[in-house]
């Protein structure tokens, strides 16, 4: 994650990159660009709180609405559980909760439109799951889109990149860091026995 | 007899999965969706005599969370061997030995594996 003080918007951006997340309650920006990857945010219109993530399935994964939780999504159910519990933890009520989807594009000659497919659906069955309202899903596509949310607003302002080879840059780039992060996740260890810890 | 297995967490995409799990493993699995809930399922099951045989609960609930339960739960004499397990997205160690210090037994940081979570269970339900 990188801070920026944004001259253009005069105020704080948070930056995010996959596998990563933020949440605030706090007039500031979180930004993401996002290829095939998915970004949900999250807010509570009423308690002013937000929080938005960067995620990516496995690109084999089968992906089947009525098993939602398989060893391949459960990466994509750690990075919405975790924002949904971070969100909470700035004082956001879960009842309140209402979301935004965006990503899940795809680039032309490459499979990345079966994976943008599959990241998007899985996020709608997932909120679907958790009786969290859908505002605005803008996903598919072959663009790129740069995403510029408001945590305390829910506010976004989303701008479309056409250009192919800064997709295909965008995509390398995730997909390094999505590995980074889920081996460092797969090492922590599974299990702590508090017998000897 | 089955072996029955009490969760509580406040994600329904969590919970649909360890019914799963835990239904096709061959235990008995209800759930609540924090620890208020979960505290009245539990005088109910204690009305109905019946023995839960191990407890999953997340840790970030909203009414009252996965700690304040456990402490709640092992404050009672005749609950002091059930063990608990804690499921949840926090590494902290600090969380981690608070929960140790109010009696449970474990901690599995989500996300998890089916195979983890079912030794657990196995090593541990009584």
């Amino acid at each position: 994650m990188i801070l920026k003080r944004n001259k253009k918007f005069k105020q704080y951006l948070f930056v995010i990159y996959a596998g990563e997340f933020f949440a605030s309650a706090e007039d500031i920006i979180i930004s993401t660009i996002l290829g095939s990857c998915i970004s949900v945010c999250l807010y509570d219109p009423m308690a002013k709180v937000g929080g938005m993530n960067h995620f990516m399935l496995p690109d084999k994964i089968q992906f089947d609405e009525d098993k939602l939780y398989t060893p391949d999504t459960r990466y994509g159910i750690h990075a919405m559980d975790i924002l949904i519990n971070q969100v909470l933890k700035k004082g956001a009520t879960r009842e309140n909760l209402k979301a935004k989807i965006f990503g899940g594009g795809s680039s032309s000659g490459k499979n990345f439109s079966v994976i943008g497919n599959k990241n998007a659906r899985f996020a709608k069955k997932y909120l679907e799951v958790e009786n969290i309202l859908i505002e605005t899903e803008d996903t598919g596509g072959k663009e790129a889109r740069k995403i510029f949310f408001y945590p305390t607003t829910g506010k976004v302002f989303l701008k479309r990149i056409f250009k192919e080879p800064f997709f295909e840059k965008v995509e390398e780039q995730k997909e390094a860091k999505t590995n980074k992060k889920i081996q460092e996740i797969e090492t922590l260890p599974g299990f702590i026995d508090f017998n000897n810890f | 007899m089955k072996k029955f297995i009490f969760t509580i967490d406040d994600s329904n995409v969590i919970n649909v999965n360890l019914d799963q799990v835990l239904k096709t493993a061959g235990y008995e699995h209800e759930h609540a969706f924090n620890g208020l809930l979960a505290k009245e399922k539990i005088e109910h099951f204690k009305n109905e005599k019946k023995h839960i045989s191990l407890i999953i609960c997340d840790v970030n609930m909203p009414e009252i969370n996965g700690l304040d339960f456990l402490k709640w739960f092992k404050e009672q004499p005749e609950n002091k061997l059930t063990p608990i397990i804690m499921l949840t997205t926090e590494s902290e160690i600090p969380l981690m030995q608070k929960a140790k210090s109010l009696g449970a037994t474990g901690w599995i940081i989500k996300p998890f594996e089916e195979n983890v979570l079912l030794d657990v269970i196995r090593k541990f339900a009584r």
